[in-house]
């Protein structure tokens, strides 16, 4: 694959990430009222200017599309020649709102709007109708692989000339009933919080500048059949002619489930034992597409030079020039990514 | 460099395999019929196949006690009969993936399970709500039938599958995989019903696309999946056809509605007759998106006569035999455009009468047998003005 470049990155976290210089600076605590990490939101009315179109876009619409419209105010173009969406469960209260208005109403005179709105793609198409923007638009929605296609659909479209500059952002968001539904499954019993935002990517095949970062590749998987996630490492490193050594940083995916964490405290007295690491779940929550969060945090580490604090660094870093992340969605979707400082 | 077509799989309302949907498409059998399988208070006709859950299960030799959502169930089918079909065996050291695509995901099963949480608050089986995610029925195939090196999943509304197809088609040319199983499912579910009539787009009757009096669509379920290969993994075998070119754009007209120009689905047939290297009089057979809807037959129709002049290929709807399978139409009408070109046949639109006005376009009617197929454009249209095209050539072009 071709040089992919990360342009102009934006992201609506449980953090401060919106419209602001700092860089997990104050890092904001959960209210321990609330047993999951929300979105802090900005004044949607100066980022969403349609107010038609605004009022309409539930809560999970209005994040996705001012980060992307952020993201490509920031960049060096008007309109990407792709938008590929990343999302694991879509438009879910507009999702919920539908199925309870079929209960309540007995399949009588529904308001189509949440249905409309519940589609997986409807992000991407409101991004779309508010550039003007006629261009390939994929939206991919498989659990923890939901990001890594997205990125791995743009790198190619790069690689062949199809696009000079594609969008690529990754949203879920946390309804009420979610959270039930995923407690009663037993996902926060062991330390995991849960969270939610949108992440975007402007990518293009130019470095400039302002450049944050170099995409270099991502791969996914799953470990079947007794496969080692070591072996998995090695082996991604080894196609790029790399070993653990030459890598400066490795973030980690863990989300706080002491169970799901063995594989990562067994990286860290194993293979990553003489390489320093850093965590971001905490900061964002778990959800399908977090580890767009953490391609977030190294494009910034990147960029600024500058491992913050808030991401538990452990080990003494010298350099950040080459940065793994390996993500884990409930031990099921795994995924190790690679970028470079420009 | 394109790659080649070497399965295929189908499970529709006419039909559980590529022989029975044939059978029925060469005999203008339409698959549309009463709900059956579960309650609706809407009276509307829909494509349903006509084999529960169990009975599904059963056919797989699955156990009975587990749940799994109808989505899993025709997809496992489908995959199974395009990978049997390839001749390709799991374990033969080739990297396959699976790239499937739904609307719907598991919700045949959740929306059971919310109902009953909205009566009481730890209401609801858990094992309803676990598949509810579009990345559980594509993980649960995967395993059913061994393949472990890649899967995603694609969720485009109606033109979902199309582009399952076009991803794996770029992945097998990047070197990423060697076989790719690609397609798309969709259940008939509540949700669905419940939100295409309101809407109100659903029609009382069979659809009638490209009719003057055609009053909507006809749901109906389904999966259907193609086996892609490049050329260096063919050995001995011999292809169907050639996925010759696609493209992928945005209308960017309305949230549900095509614009009235054709003008999204204009780019798409003609992007993927440029990237194929063919001309729009190369075209033999397009499998029309034609829903049967006001809007989608309108600006369906004013593309093809735009993009072909006086010179229309023939064309036709096959969602009078299947109803309108959403995310899966792309993948299953992508197997009967393969079997246009292999059988050499044209499908019909059999009970078409009376031309739009505005358009005036006729479809087949009545099956052509020795049509001359050798060039086949499938095209499928979604919500978010999200528009595909597909074009699969035999080895002679």
């Amino acid at each position: 694959m071709k040089s992919c470049y990360i342009e102009n990155i934006s992201s609506i976290s449980p953090q401060n990430t919106f419209g602001t210089e700092e860089f997990l600076d104050n890092i904001i605590e959960r209210n321990p009222e609330i047993p999951y990490l929300s979105a802090i939101e900005p004044d949607y009315k100066l980022c969403i200017l349609n107010a038609g179109l605004r009022r309409r876009m539930s809560h999970v619409i209005k994040m996705g599309v001012a980060v992307a419209l952020e993201c490509v105010k920031g960049s060096t173009v008007e309109n990407p020649d792709a938008i590929i969406t990343a999302t694991g469960l879509g438009c879910l209260a507009d999702t919920e709102k539908f199925l309870n208005s079929i209960v309540v109403n007995n399949e009588q005179l529904l308001n189509p709007t949440a249905f409309i709105q519940s589609t997986f793609n409807t992000i991407g198409a409101q991004i779309a109708l508010i550039l003007e923007n006629k261009g390939y638009n994929f939206t991919y929605v498989h659990r923890g692989f939901s990001f890594e296609t997205a990125l791995i659909d743009a790198m190619m479209q790069l690689t062949d000339d199809e696009a000079t500059r594609v969008l690529v952002g990754a949203i879920d968001e946390i309804t009420p009933s979610e959270y039930e539904v995923t407690k009663r499954l037993g996902f926060w019993r062991n330390g995991a919080v849960m969270g939610e935002g949108a992440q975007f990517f402007m990518l293009s095949s130019e470095k400039t500048e302002s450049s944050y970062a170099e995409l270099i590749d991502v791969h996914q998987f799953q470990l079947k059949d007794n496969e080692k996630a070591d072996d998995k490492i090695n082996a991604f490193l080894d196609k790029h002619s790399l070993t653990m050594k030459d890598v400066d940083l490795v973030v980690l995916g863990n989300s706080g489930d002491k169970r799901l964490d063995v594989l990562f405290q067994n990286f860290k007295s194993g293979i990553l034992a003489n390489t320093p690491t850093a965590e971001f779940k905490h900061l964002c929550g778990e959800y399908h597409t977090a580890a767009s969060f953490g391609v977030w945090c190294i494009a910034n580490i990147l960029k600024r030079q500058k491992l913050p604090f808030a991401m538990h660094p452990n080990g003494k870093v010298d350099k950040l020039e080459r940065v793994l992340l390996y993500n884990s969605y409930q031990n099921v979707n795994h995924s190790i990514y690679l970028l470079e400082a420009i | 460099m394109s790659s080649y077509v070497t399965g295929i799989g189908v499970i529709s309302a006419i039909g559980k395999n590529v022989k029975e949907n044939l059978e029925a498409l060469l005999a203008k059998r339409t698959g549309i019929s009463c709900l059956t399988l579960f309650e609706s208070t809407h009276d509307v006709p829909v494509g349903e196949l006509k084999l529960s859950n169990e009975e599904l299960q059963q056919m797989l030799g699955l156990p009975i006690t587990k749940t799994y959502s109808r989505t899993a169930l025709l997809g496992m089918v489908a995959v199974k009969e395009a990978l049997t079909d390839a001749g390709i065996k799991t374990n033969s050291g080739l990297r396959i993936g699976l790239i499937s695509s739904t609307s719907a995901g598991g919700m045949d099963l959740s929306e059971n399970f919310y109902k009953e949480m909205l009566a009481k608050p730890n209401g609801g089986r858990l094992r309803n709500v676990i598949s509810h995610d579009c990345g559980d029925s594509t993980e649960k195939i995967a395993d059913f039938v061994g393949i472990r090196d890649y899967v995603t999943t694609i969720s485009t509304a109606c033109s979902s599958s199309a582009n399952a197809i076009m991803l794996a088609d770029r992945m097998l040319k990047h070197n990423l995989l060697d076989v790719v199983v690609a397609g798309g499912i969709d259940p008939l579910c509540l949700f669905t019903i419940n939100g295409f009539s309101s809407l109100m787009i659903l029609d009382k009757e069979l659809c009638r696309p490209f009719d003057e009096t055609r009053a909507g669509l006809n749901l109906g379920e389904g999966a259907g999946f193609i086996v892609l290969q490049r050329e260096d993994t063919l050995k001995d075998k011999k292809p169907y056809c050639q996925l010759a070119g696609y493209a992928n754009e945005n209308d960017s007209y309305h949230q549900t509605a095509t614009s009235p120009d054709g003008d999204g689905p204009l780019r798409a047939m003609a992007g993927a007759l440029k990237k194929a290297g063919l001309k729009p009089e190369d075209v033999d057979y397009v499998n029309v998106h034609g829903t049967g809807t006001g809007n989608n037959d309108q600006s369906e129709g004013t593309a093809l006569k735009r993009l072909f002049g006086d010179k229309i290929p023939h064309f036709s709807s096959t969602k009078v035999y299947t109803g309108h399978t959403l995310g899966a139409a792309g993948g299953i009408e992508a197997v009967y455009s393969i079997l246009s070109i292999t059988q050499d046949v044209v499908f019909s639109t059999y009970n078409f009468k009376n031309p739009m006005t505005d358009i005036m376009l006729t479809p087949v009617v009545d099956t052509i047998h020795n049509a001359g197929v050798n060039v086949v454009m499938s095209n499928s249209f979604g919500f978010g003005g999200n528009v595909s095209s597909l074009v699969f050539s035999s080895l002679k072009k």
